[in-house]
């Protein structure tokens, strides 16, 4: 149970840094509106989505590109669970 | 029946807001179709079956993508179908006279023959606006984010809702549905904003726009007899009065949804006040950015070949990699966006040349 929640931690940090490297100064535990309040445009998104990819080894298909997914990291640490328990 | 016109603005909304009112809850959103239909009909009574064909096409899709869930190819196929019918319709109507004079032109410069012949048609009304919000409504219940809709009627008048269904703005079903057949009544509240911002768009519309429209008309078609800073103010006049008629639009159509309290979505957002092109484009005709943005930007970006070219030249260079899959998800934007403006080169041109 430790294992897997040091694992958890492990990986909900690299989310964290992949999000500080896209768009620094930005406050990623506390934002809520990373695309309703266009903190993240169209091209970070894509960037995004291609780091995560890479990082999580997991496919975002465009269905999965909403603001509901997107606009903080809660939201898109609980997407990248869903993807990864799906693969 | 324009939504400026005394017909529409004394009579016709009115009338439909006072049977709304009257009329039971459940039923509210029948006299809503009701009105719908009587106006669409009032631009041409054989137009409608365009309209309803569109209707039949989408609900029958629709169903059978939902139908066929979990087989992902036949939910597909389905998807394609439903779509290909509603954009063929579109291309077909729109742009086969396009295709003709072009064509003509192409094998004109080997031949001297014309063998395509140009038809005189008439476009069924605000084909262009409901061929893209009943295609998001087949994409969004393939993708899961919706359920089909069982009742035609609805999707009817989801396509047919009179104050949308000449300019826009592009909605998306989730969106419009709740409230669309909520029957909520006339509050005191809706019917002041409604007010308010038609009167605001008659402003617009009639004391900006239409004035504008004499110095305009007066420069543009006598330039010669004017120097070039007079024909410079002109265009400037001509950039403000497309912007005063087209959002004026807005706010008229704005307003008379929202006085049965069915809030629609802006499509201006001060594009003037823009700091540069990209976020003007943002602010200027906002649904239809957002409707390209979401079924073609992202889709087209997000594509396998797309993501594997961009994967490999991310690995020599990750900005490269990443502009790359943008501007292979933009271009097909751009080119449809200046296709869906008017079946004219200048359109495609404008457009490619925002995009570079």
């Amino acid at each position: 149970m430790d294992e897997s929640l040091r694992m958890e931690e492990k990986l909900m940090k690299k989310l964290k840094e992949i999000l500080e490297e896209l768009e620094p100064g930005v406050d990623f535990e506390m934002e809520q509106a990373l695309i309703d309040g266009r903190v993240l445009d169209s091209f970070a998104l894509l960037e995004l989505i291609a780091n995560l990819e890479d990082a999580y080894d997991i496919r975002i298909s465009p269905a999965e590109v909403t603001a509901h997914n997107f606009n903080s990291m809660r939201a898109m640490w609980d997407m990248i669970k869903r993807l990864r328990k799906e693969e | 029946m324009a939504y400026h016109t005394t017909l529409y603005l004394i009579l016709f909304l009115p009338s439909a807001a006072a049977v709304y009112q009257i009329t039971a809850r459940p039923y509210r959103w029948y006299i809503l179709l009701a009105f719908s239909l009587y106006f669409y009909i009032c631009f041409g009574e054989g137009l409608l079956r365009y309209a309803a064909a569109a209707v039949v096409a989408t609900w029958i899709s629709g169903l059978l993508i939902e139908l066929q869930a979990g087989g992902k190819k036949a939910q597909k196929l389905w998807l394609l179908l439903g779509l290909g019918s509603l954009l063929g319709t579109l291309l077909t109507l729109k742009y086969s006279n396009f295709f003709a004079v072009n064509g003509n032109r192409l094998w004109g410069l080997l031949f001297s023959e014309t063998p395509f012949s140009v038809k005189q048609i008439i476009l069924p009304l605000g084909i262009s606006f409901y061929t893209l919000s009943v295609a998001g409504y087949l994409i969004d219940v393939y993708f899961g984010k919706l359920q089909a809709e069982r009742n035609p009627g609805k999707l009817f008048l989801f396509l047919t809702w009179f104050p949308m269904v000449m300019e826009g703005p592009i909605c998306r079903y989730g969106e419009l549905e709740p409230e669309l057949f909520a029957g909520k009544g006339i509050s005191w509240e809706s019917l002041c904003f409604g007010i308010q911002r038609i009167v605001w768009g008659l402003f617009k519309k009639m004391v900006i726009a239409d004035r504008l429209n004499v110095v305009v008309k007066e420069v543009y078609e006598g330039y010669t007899a004017y120097d070039g800073a007079v024909i410079a103010f002109a265009a400037l006049a001509y950039t403000v009065q497309l912007y005063m008629e087209f959002s004026g639009c807005m706010d008229m159509v704005i307003g008379s949804s929202g006085i049965f309290g069915i809030r629609l979505p802006e499509n201006f957002s001060r594009p003037f006040f823009s700091k540069n092109i990209s976020e003007f484009w943002r602010r200027w005709h906002i649904s239809l950015g957002g409707w390209f943005k979401e079924y073609v930007f992202y889709p087209v970006s997000l594509l396998r070949s797309i993501r594997s070219i961009s994967k490999r030249i991310r690995k020599r260079n990750k900005h490269w990699g990443e502009t790359a899959a943008a501007a292979m998800g933009l271009f097909p934007v751009w080119l449809c966006n200046g296709l869906w403006h008017g079946p004219r080169w200048s359109f495609i041109f404008m457009e490619c040349i925002t995009l570079l």
